[in-house]
């Protein structure tokens, strides 16, 4: 069998390979040479069209028309000027068609039957479309569909655009609402998030920056809304603010932090494609960071993040979103863990969404279907298992190997070098070291009934001064009575490792992404007509069984900003793209929630994402890649009560799983705000120790 | 090359491998640590936050992991792991 690994293409598509060598932020001002942005006309109007017009024109001229009603027009593309939109007509009378004042004519092709009909291409003002279709030689109009791909696209195709979600909203655009966006490289300056009183973001918190006084949990920098508006008004707003993106390299075009937080919630300012929730509020907090000690020579030095760092970058966009809906996303992940929703970082999501009403965490499910990254199957008594593992040829790095099986187990692990060589047996509750020249190059750690799950692990970790080659794991059967065992590769963006035996594509979702309350995101293509799933997409279900991913959306193929650009686009594909598609929506339904005066338990934002979601193609019910089917923003809009309950205050819905429901039957207190301290209030400002 | 086996630390200290190899026993490792008790903060750890009354956030010498694994009011440790960016590869 042979190995798959893949290479970041030189156009930097698959950014994210060759982000993780470059510098995360650079506070300079050089400018990357900026593309022009995509040109669409991809505007908000919940008005419709006249019935009689309605019934018989095409949707995307629907659109076009009811975004003129609405007072806005078009915008210029490469062929069109302002309020001009670009059609494809079928018509019975060229010269009649020719003849038109509305018309400015692009080609023609005569159809061979005789009768005069003709193929044409035209650029008509949108003023008039109603008035041109309504001409008797007028067969067929359509609007020219952009072959470039851009993120209207999946904003329409999962039905988020103002015109689809409908008019009778009390909120527009996520206005009210909070997103999140933990990642790295937020370009403030990209007139996306900018909007005519100055930046929609609130606060970035860069965690790796020099230490500021009022950095929250005691590190990095916090710049506040009036700091970067002052920065957005000098010509060098980078250094000015002391932070800005990192520059463009030839493996890596546009941060990945600008591009997810534009399809969450960029307004199009720049790009004219807004994203999601374009009116929503924004709070970055970029986790990239030079200062933490990941050691060793052949280590890279810049961190995208550390899972601790990842708690206190929710908690803080919690805190500051208030009382307000606050949506957080996370386009982070690893391979190696429990995958079961019990590691600290996973239950302090949880608890975090469960601390109030109106928040929400969504998850990329990672992008590791086709990386070999995952060998299931089962030990005997009395037998062994053997798992080849191959490492291939090394460019500095170490490769970690996580095995998880059953708490009543014992399982014995032996490995054996690619020349056959055994380096041992590490016995359940032992931890095997080898050391060369006085450096430890090969440890295995056996741990019996980890505390949070009661499961037992063993952890294999192999210096890259190692040999390269075919290693194989003899897993042993001790004492067995379920005998089912998980094993994980860890990510390596330059030289994968991979299981060459017992793989399994299923439960490739990252490591993270697997709590009992956040939503997690797969990939399909919005731009192809069968909308099929994106080969890379990782594939549920969790180790204990759980139906993750809950949902897919748009993440192939994505065009969104591009930073340093200013107003540019750039191309990138992931299930981190999907995940801001997702957190978009929630951001619409949570702002237009309030705007209702309805509260939202995290139960009941699940089940309003996750039981209106379009079939999925040739899909009946939850598939471990698909989830439970395709994000449909309408649909779930349209599942929100339309007002809160007559003589109630605030009306607060939740699911029957939900604390402040299991307290309700119990007769106990309601949920207050459970603090730090155990206090209810105001929570009190996080240690300043470092 | 041979391993040489000893039995394991305590079961309640999650940490990465590669960073157990690579740091010393004075070097600083940020962590999540999950108390039985509400507030309760452990020896030797340096308080950064909490994320809610029963789970904190600090920082602690490595070469104190071992103490804080056997402390009874701890339900369990996880030392920082490296987060990465979902890989993409093609359009």
């Amino acid at each position: 069998m042979g190995i798959r690994r893949h290479r970041p293409s030189a156009l930097g598509a698959g950014a994210a390979i060759g982000d993780s060598g470059a510098a995360a932020v650079d506070a300079t001002d050089e400018v990357t040479g900026a593309r022009s942005a995509a040109r669409r006309p991809d505007g908000p109007s919940g008005l419709s069209l006249s019935t009689a017009v309605a019934a018989e024109f095409d949707p995307r001229l629907q659109k076009l028309v009811a975004v003129r009603r609405s007072g806005e027009t078009t915008e210029a593309t490469a062929s069109t000027v302002p309020g001009e939109v670009a059609v494809l007509a079928r018509v019975s009378d060229l010269d009649a068609w020719v003849a038109l004042s509305e018309v400015r004519p692009g080609t023609a092709v005569r159809l061979d039957d005789g009768s005069g009909a003709a193929i044409v291409t035209a650029r008509i003002p949108l003023s008039r479309i109603e008035a041109v279709r309504r001409q008797p030689f007028v067969v067929s109009l359509k609007a020219a569909q952009d072959l470039r791909p851009g993120l209207g696209a999946g904003v329409r195709q999962t039905r988020a655009d103002p015109a689809t979600l409908g008019a009778g909203l009390s909120s527009q655009g996520g206005a009210g609402a909070v997103v999140g966006i933990v990642d790295y490289g937020c370009d403030f300056a990209h007139k996306n998030f900018q909007s005519t009183s100055g930046t929609r973001i609130e606060a970035i918190w860069h965690q790796g920056g020099a230490d500021t006084h009022d950095a929250p949990f005691g590190y990095g920098a916090l710049y506040e809304r009036a700091a970067i508006d002052a920065a957005l008004k000098q010509p060098a707003p980078y250094s000015t603010l002391g932070y800005g993106p990192a520059r463009d390299t030839p493996h890596s075009q546009g941060t990945h932090g600008t591009h997810v937080m534009d399809i969450a919630a960029g307004n199009g300012g720049g790009s004219s494609v807004p994203g999601f929730a374009p009116e929503a509020s924004i709070i970055f907090v970029d986790v990239s960071s030079e200062d933490i000690p990941w050691q060793g020579p052949d280590v890279v030095t810049t961190s995208f993040g550390d899972s601790v760092r990842l708690l206190e970058a929710v908690r803080f966009i919690f805190d500051r979103a208030g009382t307000r809906p606050c949506v957080v996303n996370i386009s982070l992940g690893t391979n190696g863990g429990p995958h079961d929703g019990t590691t600290l970082v996973e239950r302090g999501l949880d608890r975090l969404v469960e601390e109030e009403s109106n928040r929400a965490v969504v998850i990329a499910a990672s992008n590791s279907y086709s990386d070999q990254i995952h060998a299931a199957g089962t030990v005997v008594p009395g037998a062994s298992v053997e798992i080849k593992w191959n490492r291939p040829p090394s460019t500095g790095w170490q490769d970690e190997l996580d095995i998880w099986y059953a708490g009543a187990d014992r399982i014995a692990v032996e490995l054996l070098m690619p020349d056959g060589t055994s380096a041992g047996i590490v016995e359940p509750g032992e931890t095997g070291e080898a050391q060369e020249s006085g450096k430890v190059v090969l440890l295995i750690a056996s741990r019996l009934n980890d505390p949070n799950n009661g499961d037992n692990n063993i952890g294999i970790f192999i210096d890259d001064s190692l040999p390269t080659g075919v290693w194989t794991l003899r897993l042993i059967g001790r004492t067995v009575t379920n005998g089912r065992f998980n094993a994980w590769i860890e990510r390596d963006d330059t030289s994968q490792a991979s299981f060459l035996d017992n793989i399994e594509p299923d439960g490739t979702i990252g490591s993270i992404s697997c709590g009992r309350h956040s939503l997690v995101a797969a990939s399909y293509d919005a731009h192809k007509s069968g909308t099929p799933l994106s080969w890379f997409s990782s594939a549920g279900p969790t180790r204990d069984g759980r139906q993750k991913p809950e949902i897919a959306a748009p993440g192939h193929a994505v065009a969104a900003a591009h930073s340093r650009t200013s107003t540019g686009i750039v191309i990138k594909s992931g299930t981190s793209m999907a995940a801001p598609a997702v957190t978009g929506t929630v951001a619409l339904l949570l702002a237009e929630a309030a705007a209702r005066g309805i509260d939202l338990d995290i139960g009941r934002i699940r089940t309003l994402v996750t039981n209106n979601l379009a079939r999925a193609p040739g899909v009946q019910g939850w598939n471990s890649r698909w989830g439970g089917g395709m994000l449909d923003a309408a649909a779930a809009m349209a599942a929100l009560p339309r007002r809160r309950p007559p003589g109630a205050g605030t009306a607060r819905l939740e699911s029957s799983g939900s604390s402040a429901a299991r307290a309700a039957k119990s007769g106990g207190p309601t949920r207050g705000r459970a603090t730090a301290t155990g206090r209810k209030g105001p929570r009190p400002r996080p240690s300043k120790k470092k | 090359m041979k391993l040489a086996i000893s039995k394991s630390d305590s079961k309640r200290i999650q940490i990465p491998l590669a960073r157990d190899v690579e740091l010393g026993p004075f070097d600083e490792v940020e962590v999540a640590i999950e108390v039985r008790e509400p507030d309760y903060v452990p020896r030797n750890v340096q308080l950064r936050g909490w994320i809610d009354k029963n789970l904190l956030t600090g920082k602690i010498l490595k070469g104190n992991l071992l103490e804080l694994g056997k402390d009874e009011r701890v339900h369990s440790v996880q030392v920082g792991k490296r987060l990465r960016i979902p890989k993409t590869d093609g359009r």
